[in-house]
């Protein structure tokens, strides 16, 4: 029993390092852009992550592409992960603007920049981080008319 | 040897030493991947983000060893984290916050075995109902809309830490050591085992099955009213939406830890180790940039090896059984 479950493991490890992509900031020199996506499964989040991962990687960064599944846990967990990676600088749509305040003092603590996509990092409309957004009101009006 | 090194070989006997070796092989295959692994801000991490199911698995331990399960924790925290952000919006003191979400956490607890014991449904299904209940519960306290907050003594709790280490980090261990004791050592811990092992034989050997599901059960409310209110603290804020899974999560940390899925076997040991694995291997996959959804099937992967050695050890302890029902009948 114990070879086969060492087996299974050894399996799953070697099967880890085989999907592994990258070697963190400074294994492999690169430094590390983590894309925190709120919904990371849906189109317009992959497509989003995929220009974010083109443009990074032409500036020579590593991109760590992270779906948080719309749980503010699996979330937060992204972002502890991405301040203990060192990461360069982190590009977000948050699964929920009421923790914006938590995570925006995490990342400042930890001294690396982030940059809020889609949907602003905010607390009562007062924005705690730069905001890459859309207009909503344009489209709305473009749909309407 | 000594009677400690005997204590410890029994502390890390059978399938504690491979789970062991397991973690180690995890943590040095990520640091090799990716040398920012194992560094005390990603290790403390690792502790952080294993408390939560931590707290989950220690009572759904309990449970699985008792031949039970409860898929309600992860629909509880959340409705404890908004009921927590709630009461505290509308400037109840904290301290009352706090006994208030614990209160309505052990009687979600009561609710359920009281389902289980008096209105004989199976616990799979009785809990499947809770969750659907108060994860609608937790949307409808808050309209949809998660609550802020702002009550600073409800926020500090959540950052706060002692020596360096989250404070719902050393919740997690001090409770997986105190329920640990109480299943290893106590007369209540032993009924549990006789429980799961064989409810009939252990009904005519004078325990009260009820009675202990009633209190197991009311221990796993409690354990997720306090995840509830610690995680919402973290968040600043309470989330109807949070927390989906969380239970799954917890199941397999409980099962990748030795517990026997069909019950009577398991320690808190075990559990502790299981949910070491389960978050380091989560947590590196994500520094070694697997792609998200890689990341998945190799969850799915973990599960497997899971229940695959909870099924070999099964069948190994009933090829134990018979054989020695054989010896007594030569």
């Amino acid at each position: 029993m114990k070879k086969f479950i060492g087996a299974m493991i050894f399996a799953a490890l070697a099967a880890g390092m085989l999907f592994a992509k990258g070697k963190g900031n400074t294994a492999n020199g690169k430094k590390v852009i983590y894309g925190i996506y709120k919904a990371g499964d849906q189109t317009w989040f992959i497509d989003e992550g995929e220009a974010a991962k083109k443009t990074a990687e032409a500036a020579g960064y590593e991109f760590i592409y992270v779906d948080a599944k719309m749980n503010p846990e699996e979330y937060l967990k992204a972002i502890d992960n991405a301040i203990a990676n060192k990461a360069a600088g982190i590009v977000t749509c948050i699964p929920d603007q009421t923790m914006s305040i938590a995570v925006v003092d995490r990342v400042k603590a930890a001294n690396i920049p982030i940059v809020a996509a889609d949907d602003a990092l905010e607390d009562n409309g007062k924005k705690l981080a730069p905001w890459v957004g859309i207009n909503a009101y344009v489209i709305g009006q473009a749909n309407g008319e | 040897m000594g009677t400690g090194n005997k204590k410890l070989s029994d502390i890390l006997s059978g399938g504690k030493l491979i789970l062991l070796g397991a973690i180690i092989g995890v943590v040095i295959l990520f640091s090799l991947l990716n040398p920012n692994y194992f560094s005390t801000a990603n290790l403390i991490n690792i502790l952080l983000a294993a408390s939560l199911t931590g707290l989950v698995a220690i009572g759904e331990a309990y449970l699985i060893i008792g031949s039970l399960c409860d898929l309600t924790p992860g629909s509880l925290v959340a409705f404890s984290g908004v009921l927590g952000a709630t009461l505290a919006a509308k400037g109840i003191p904290f301290g009352a916050v706090i006994l208030i979400t614990l209160t309505v956490g052990a009687a979600v607890g009561l609710f359920n075995a009281f389902m289980i014991n008096e209105i004989k449904l199976e616990a799979f299904i009785a809990t499947l109902v809770s969750q659907a209940i108060f994860r609608g519960l937790a949307y409808i306290i808050c309209s949809g809309k998660p609550v802020s907050i702002k009550n600073q003594s409800y926020i500090a709790l959540g950052q706060a830490r002692i020596i360096g280490i989250p404070v719902s980090v050393w919740l997690m261990i001090i409770l997986m050591v105190i329920f640990g004791f109480i299943l290893a050592k106590t007369k209540f811990g032993r009924s549990i085992y006789a429980v799961g092992g064989n409810k009939a034989a252990a009904r005519l050997a004078g325990l009260n099955p009820k009675r202990i599901n009633y209190v197991m059960f009311l221990m796993l409310g409690l354990l997720c009213a306090l995840g509830g209110i610690v995680f919402s603290s973290r968040m600043h804020s309470g989330q109807p939406a949070a927390n989906i899974n969380l239970e799954f999560d917890a199941i397999t940390a409980v099962v990748l830890g030795g517990v026997a899925f069909s019950g009577g076997v398991g320690d808190m040991a075990g559990v502790a180790l299981g949910i070491l694995l389960l978050q380091a291997f989560n947590t590196g996959l994500t520094m070694v940039n697997v792609p998200a959804f890689w990341q998945y099937v190799a969850r799915g992967g973990l599960l497997l090896i899971a229940l695959t050695s909870d099924f070999i050890r099964k069948r190994n302890r009933e090829r134990a059984l018979l054989e020695a029902g054989k010896k007594a009948l030569r």
